[in-house]
């Protein structure tokens, strides 16, 4: 006969029932008082968990000696340790029960767990032989064991309890939860009354585990080393004689080494310390209940001490009551077996997942959480006969993710990524689904090609596929090396980099217009050959990079765009690339004097040519940039000079420090300048690879400075050849800020300095550049947003995701 | 400065017993582990020699703290030669005892089907009891043992009748006898004189021509043949240690356990008979055109890996093999496995003759050992479990085994660590400690052969004493009486760990343990 276990794992102890199915109350086990966490071992590389309190842990006297004062460390069940903890527990040789191998087993899990705990629970017990695991609510649970108690035991007809809210007040589940649910009666199953879940517990009770140690300390009071006995070796004494009932208890007690025995007292009087405890939570209810509610309350320190502390509750609600010490095992192990033979259960709510869409800025709920649902199926977004959700892939891509987020999950977003098996020669959509099972873990999320002709993108293992899996964890994708998790922060203070694709990619008319130029003799214009794929070759934004440019290519600079900063190594297009630049740099002088930018023959400016190559410009143009920035040079009249920085370099690490030297360097140029801080906004907007650290920073902090004080001026009063470089000043500081990136920061001064310059000062009130038009919905941006709030928002690290998605978007171009 | 030492308490000694680096080089025996002092309170421990090389070279990087980015090389030389059967017997002993203790560990975790599976102290305290000596075999389980006990019939079976394969080579044929040319034979053809084949075949009418011929010099062969050296070497190794500690040593006559009727261990007889069978198959000729291989054979081809009767042979290879190794690792760190012995001592006697009597324990802990030793060290750093309490009429004493720096963090007193103790006994009772640090260390062989175990117990006693330091140094013996010598409040002791009671090795540390607690 198949058997069904509820587990209860409060921190206190360790409770289960076991039930046959014959229709009994139950086997009842543990308690196991003090369940331990289980650090890792240092020298072994592997979780040892141990059952019980007295194991010894490395590095327990660390713990207890440092610092010369003698305490005791507390072991909470901590997260990431549960899966090994209950692995070792259903393996070991004793204290686990009796179980069928196919029964069904229900673990209760707190109100507050987020998805990654309640993974970790399925997977510590997915390694042992019970293949059936569910979880379930604590106060649900409890809810659940109370009901069957009160109608087996009491005989009460539990209709009575319809059209009521019923609080459940968990004061053993790590951190005093208040949830409200009610019971109703089954949607298909009419006489059967089961509990929904409404409302689950916020933060605002309790953010931590401190309530319960102020109780114990509370009733210790006349113990000085009531640490020792809280989470010590001898804490499950300690808890079993509390919840016994006993006057006290025999405890040992260690003073500079030596252990004393010690006779620990408790009154039976409520400590008024512990009703200054409960105070602040009974606060904080006030708003919640009524005199027409149920409230129930789990936790032994009320079992203990009863009345005294249920009369405090009684004063906001009529319907108090203390549950039972088992009721959360009790309704578990109901709850296994109801769900294992198709019984109503009880009521949820779907976890709130969204993912991010990046057109609308904004958060799609995938799941109603007001939608009430019952364990035990699937649930999918989009609903069956609904539309697809769809994401468009642009081509060129290697890779694409998506932003997904749950409310209870300690992180504000998660970045799901997966890498395609090559990039993307055309657009693509893809379609995205997701799947929640209420009573089990996280959700899954599916990625899958549109187009049946399309060749497959995804890898999985050694194989291409058209679909694929991606797990809210990360440990769970870890069998596909393509897949990532990364964790986001709500405001984090920096755009990320966005290297661009050249238009050569755009079309095979392109590449021969480049290869058809590398096979033109000496004095064939280049203008002429443009000109004859004119035609074909529309500079328009429909044909524009991939990166989504906005300006178009003109004859005065056809090549402008052509190549980009991105390698995706096709070797005909390296190749082209490669002589076009050999070309340009052996017809064209690289140094040009008293060239004005914009004036004379642009075509024959050969510095320009290579800078538009990008990072395809020979190894010998960029040594020279370099060597030319380290020595100081100031070629008079020569933007392409001051620019080159910014196109061509920044592939090696320490360009960014070359340029940085330079521009603190040369305060005294003028027009220069604005090109300089273009150059350095777009090695770090362009490259990945040029990163800023805690070595570049006193040298950033530098050239900023100078910056918000001399160069603003410049550029902002500069007359003809600065206007336009207004908004590369502002995209510098943005780019600066990637220095978040490694852990680092602006000095305080320095970022009040840039919080002046840009809310009031020169640099205010500068609007969105037209040029940089990001593919995202107009409305979605903030009315009346300029530039400058924009960057100011980095600055103050108050950006929101939808900021930084734009911030990619315009300087991808 | 950079000082060098002997014995571990030394660090702590007048810098009278310090040797200072020559730089030409200091020879030294440091299989008894020797110590480097960099001056900035880090003692290390130098590896002693290999025991596969003669004499060689051991050099350590020192620094001179005096000296601004100054390092200089310290080179030891040594000799194979100075060390005696004793030492070596002890030595193989060590690692065996800690090769069978891993094993244990590791052999429950792989039946229990769980990484996390862990065996009790108490279990390994007893499974290590009756592999050090039990009343049936006073010889320990060994993987010699396990060879002799399951490898015969597969060799045996592989000497009756060896892989052969046919080998082409060119010889000399008779004209009528030709059956086969190749392209090499066909150019030795045209390159000799004459115009006809009869006149190329000249007066003795040969050829050379393809011939295939049986041979058994093949790889696996090889291997098989390189393994009953191996593991002849190391039966006899076996039986000459287990006949120096049989208890009837003088009433054996005929040295041979095979034959020696009254002969107490079936171990050995066993070994000494796989001895005779090696023999007895090189003898055999069926490897006499097997070439012995140079070097260690470690990567198997398809027979060694599929062919029923090589398999056996290949996986015992492969054992003995990483066996050797790591003999000549832990050869290396004598002293610091030795000091890993005496913490096993330790754990039992905490287990089995002190916890009965305590009034409260305060932790378990379960037995952790490595797989593999480091540097000679099996145990990870701190195996010994927290306290136990004992009360005597009232007053209660906590009584402590730790490592170095758990004593110092508990008693407040750093200069723990400037002993150089392998670990701690500490008593805390009333508000004060009583401490003994306890060393491990063996005998130098030059000062073996000139002071026997007596003396240097003594001598080394006087040596800790004559430092104001209170603690017990213990080494490793043959000595059939105890070897106990106090100097003031310094102890040495001598343990015989294959003695025929062993249960004296235990009433020895006991004694030492109750004389700290009162």
């Amino acid at each position: 006969m198949s058997t069904y276990i509820g587990l209860d794992m409060a921190p206190s102890a360790m409770r289960w029932i076991v039930r046959d199915g014959a229709g009994g109350g139950g086997e009842a086990g543990g308690p196991i008082y003090g369940i331990r966490g289980c650090p890792k071992h240092p020298d072994y590389d592997s979780a040892v968990s141990w059952s019980d309190a007295m194991a010894f842990r490395q590095g327990e006297f660390e713990a207890k000696f440092g610092s010369g004062i003698e305490k005791t460390v507390r072991y909470e069940l901590p997260e990431g340790h549960a899966a090994e903890w209950l692995r070792s527990f259903f393996q070991s040789a004793e204290g686990h029960p009796a179980v069928d191998v196919n029964g069904t087993i229900a673990v209760a899990v707190p109100d507050h767990a987020s998805p990654e705990d309640r993974d970790d629970v399925l997977a510590g017990l997915s390694a042992t032989k019970y293949a059936n695991v569910s979880l379930i609510w604590r106060p649900v649970a409890a809810l659940l064991g109370w009901m069957d108690y009160q109608k087996n035991k009491q005989g009460v007809d539990l209709s009575i309890l319809l059209n009521r809210r019923i609080f459940v007040l968990d004061l053993d589940a790590g951190r005093p939860e208040l949830t409200e649910l009610a019971c109703v009666r089954h949607r298909k199953n009419r006489d059967w009354i089961v509990p929904s879940r409404r409302r689950p517990s916020s933060d605002t009770l309790s953010t931590d585990g401190t309530f319960a140690r102020e109780c114990y300390q509370a009733m210790l009071a006349d113990v000085p080393e009531w640490e020792q006995l809280v989470g010590g070796q001898f804490y499950a004494d300690l808890q079993h004689a509390i919840e016994a009932g006993d006057n006290g208890f025999e405890a040992w007690v260690r003073r500079r080494g030596a252990w004393q025995p010690k006779r620990v007292k408790f009154s039976h009087a409520l400590p008024n310390d512990i009703l200054d405890t409960i105070k602040p939570i009974l606060a904080r209810m006030r708003e919640d209940l009524n005199n027409a509610d149920i409230l129930l309350i789990n936790g032994w320190v009320v079992r203990r001490y009863g009345e005294q502390i249920l009369a405090q509750f009684k004063t906001k609600c009529g319907n108090v009551a203390s549950i039972s010490a088992d009721s959360v095992a009790r309704g578990a192990a109901l709850f296994a077996e109801r769900l294992a033979k198709g019984l109503p259960t009880y009521y949820d709510r779907l976890p709130e997942y969204s993912f991010w869409d990046g057109f609308k800025s904004d958060w799609v709920l995938m799941f109603n959480g007001e939608q009430e649902v019952e364990p035990g199926r699937e649930y999918r977004y989009p609903e069956a006969g609904s539309r697809p959700c769809k994401l468009k892939i642009e081509k060129y891509a290697d890779n694409v993710s998506f932003y997904v987020r749950e409310p209870t999950s300690k992180e504000y977003a998660r970045r799901i990524k997966t890498v395609f098996a090559e990039f993307l020669r055309s657009d693509l959509e893809l379609s995205l689904s997701a799947v929640v099972v209420p009573e089990k873990g996280s959700a899954r999320f599916v990625l899958a090609m549109c187009d049946d002709k399309a060749p497959a993108i995804f890898v999985s293992g050694t194989a291409t596929v058209r679909e694929i899996v991606l797990r809210w964890r990360s440990d769970d994708n870890k069998a596909n090396k393509e897949v990532s998790v990364e964790y986001i922060e709500e405001h984090q203070g920096y755009v990320e980099p966005q290297p661009v694709l050249g238009r050569i990619y755009d079309s095979e008319d392109n590449l021969r217009m480049v290869e058809e130029y590398v096979k033109t003799p000496r004095g064939a214009a280049f203008y002429g050959l443009w000109a004859a794929y004119n035609a074909r070759f529309h500079p328009d934004a429909r044909n524009g990079i991939a990166d989504r440019v906005g300006y178009r290519a003109t004859p005065i600079e056809p090549t402008r765009g052509l190549f980009g900063t991105r390698y995706v190594f096709n070797v005909r297009v390296d190749k082209a690339t490669r002589a076009f630049a050999e070309k340009c740099a052996k017809e064209m002088p690289y140094v040009t004097p008293s060239l004005f930018a914009g004036t004379g023959s642009l075509l024959k400016d050969g510095m320009l040519q290579q800078n538009y190559c990008h990072c395809g410009a020979l190894e010998d143009y960029k040594n020279l940039i370099r060597a030319r920035l380290t020595n100081g040079d100031e070629p008079q009249y020569n933007f392409s000079f001051y620019n080159a920085a910014g196109y061509v370099l920044g592939e090696d690490p320490k360009d960014v420090e070359i340029l940085l030297n330079y521009i603190c360097a040369k305060i005294h140029l003028q027009a220069e300048r604005g090109k300089l801080w273009w150059s350095f906004f777009r090695m770090l907007c362009w490259h990945p690879e040029c990163k800023l650290t805690s070595a570049t920073k006193p040298l950033l902090e530098k050239a900023l400075s100078i910056l918000c004080s001399q160069d603003a001026n410049k550029v902002v009063n500069g007359g003809r050849w600065t206007f336009n470089d207004i908004k590369y000043l502002l995209l510098a500081i943005l780019y600066a800020l990637r220095i978040r990136e490694s852990g680092e920061d602006l000095s305080a001064p320095l970022k009040q300095h840039l919080i002046a310059l840009l809310s009031t000062g020169l640099l205010s009130n500068v609007p969105f550049p037209q040029t940089m038009v990001p593919k995202v919905n107009p409305a979605s941006r903030l009315p009346g947003d300029t530039l400058s709030k924009y960057v100011l928002r980095f600055v103050l690290r108050q950006d929101t995701l939808a900021d930084r998605e734009l911030g990619s978007a315009m300087g991808g171009v | 400065m950079t000082k060098v030492f002997h014995y571990p308490w030394r660090a702590a000694v007048k810098p009278a017993h310090w040797r200072l680096p020559s730089p030409s080089g200091d020879v030294v025996s440091p299989e008894v582990g020797a110590f480097v002092d960099h001056g900035n309170g880090n003692f290390e421990e130098i590896p002693g020699p290999t025991i596969r090389e003669g004499t060689g070279q051991n050099r350590v990087l020192t620094k001179d703290s005096d000296q601004f980015f100054y390092s200089s090389e310290y080179s030891h030389q040594f000799q194979k030669e100075t060390t005696d059967s004793f030492v070596r017997r002890c030595h193989f002993a060590l690692t065996d005892a800690f090769i069978w203790l891993s094993g244990y560990l590791y052999r429950y975790r792989e039946d229990s089907g769980s990484p996390l599976a862990e065996r009790k102290l108490s279990d390994a305290c007893a499974a290590f009891r009756g592999y050090l000596g039990s009343q049936k075999d006073f010889a320990p389980e060994s993987l010699i043992v396990e060879i002799a006990r399951n490898a015969p019939g597969a060799v045996a079976s592989i000497v009756a009748g060896p892989r052969m394969v046919l080998t082409r080579e060119h010889t000399e044929v008779p004209l009528d006898k030709i059956q086969e040319m190749d392209v090499s034979s066909l150019v030795d053809l045209a390159r000799r004189p004459g115009r006809t084949v009869a006149m190329k075949a000249g007066p003795k009418q040969r050829l050379t021509a393809l011939t295939r011929r049986e041979t058994a010099d093949t790889i696996e062969n090889r291997v098989v043949l390189d393994f009953i050296f191996r593991s002849a070497r190391s039966a006899r190794q076996y039986v000459d240690e287990m006949c120096a500690r049989c208890p009837r040593r003088e009433a054996c006559l005929l040295h041979d356990p095979v034959v020696e009727k009254d002969c107490p261990s079936e171990r050995v007889k066993l070994v000494a008979g796989y001895s005779r069978h090696c023999a007895a198959w090189i003898r055999s000729g069926a490897f006499a055109e097997v070439t012995r291989l140079k070097e260690p054979r470690t990567r198997p081809n398809y027979v060694l890996q599929q062919n029923i009767r090589y398999v056996k042979v290949w996986k015992y290879y492969l054992k003995l093999l990483r066996l050797e190794d790591v003999e000549e690792d832990v050869w290396r760190w004598r002293r610091a496995a030795w000091s890993d012995m005496a913490k096993m001592l330790f754990m039992m006697v905490w287990e089995e003759r002190l916890k009965p009597h305590a009034k409260l324990q305060t932790s378990r802990r379960p037995f952790m050992i490595r797989s593999a030793n480091r540097n000679g060290r099996w145990f990870v750093p701190t195996p010994f479990e927290d306290s136990l309490v004992f009360d005597e009429r009232g007053r209660y004493k906590t009584l402590y085994i730790l490592s170095a720096d758990d004593a110092a963090g508990l008693t407040g007193k750093k200069d723990l660590l400037a002993k150089n103790a392998d670990f701690f006994i500490v008593v805390a009772a009333d508000g004060e400690f009583t401490i003994r640090p306890v060393w491990a260390f063996c005998e130098d062989a030059k000062t073996q052969s000139d002071l026997d175990a007596n003396s240097l117990a003594r001598e080394a006693s006087a040596e800790i004493n004559a430092a104001g330091m209170r603690g017990l140094a213990l080494f490793p013996s043959d000595e059939k009486e105890p070897i106990v010598k106090w100097t003031g409040e310094a102890c040495v002791e001598g343990l015989n760990l294959f003695s025929a009671d062993t249960n004296s090795v235990f009433d020895q540390l006991e004694n030492y343990l109750k004389g700290v607690l009162s």
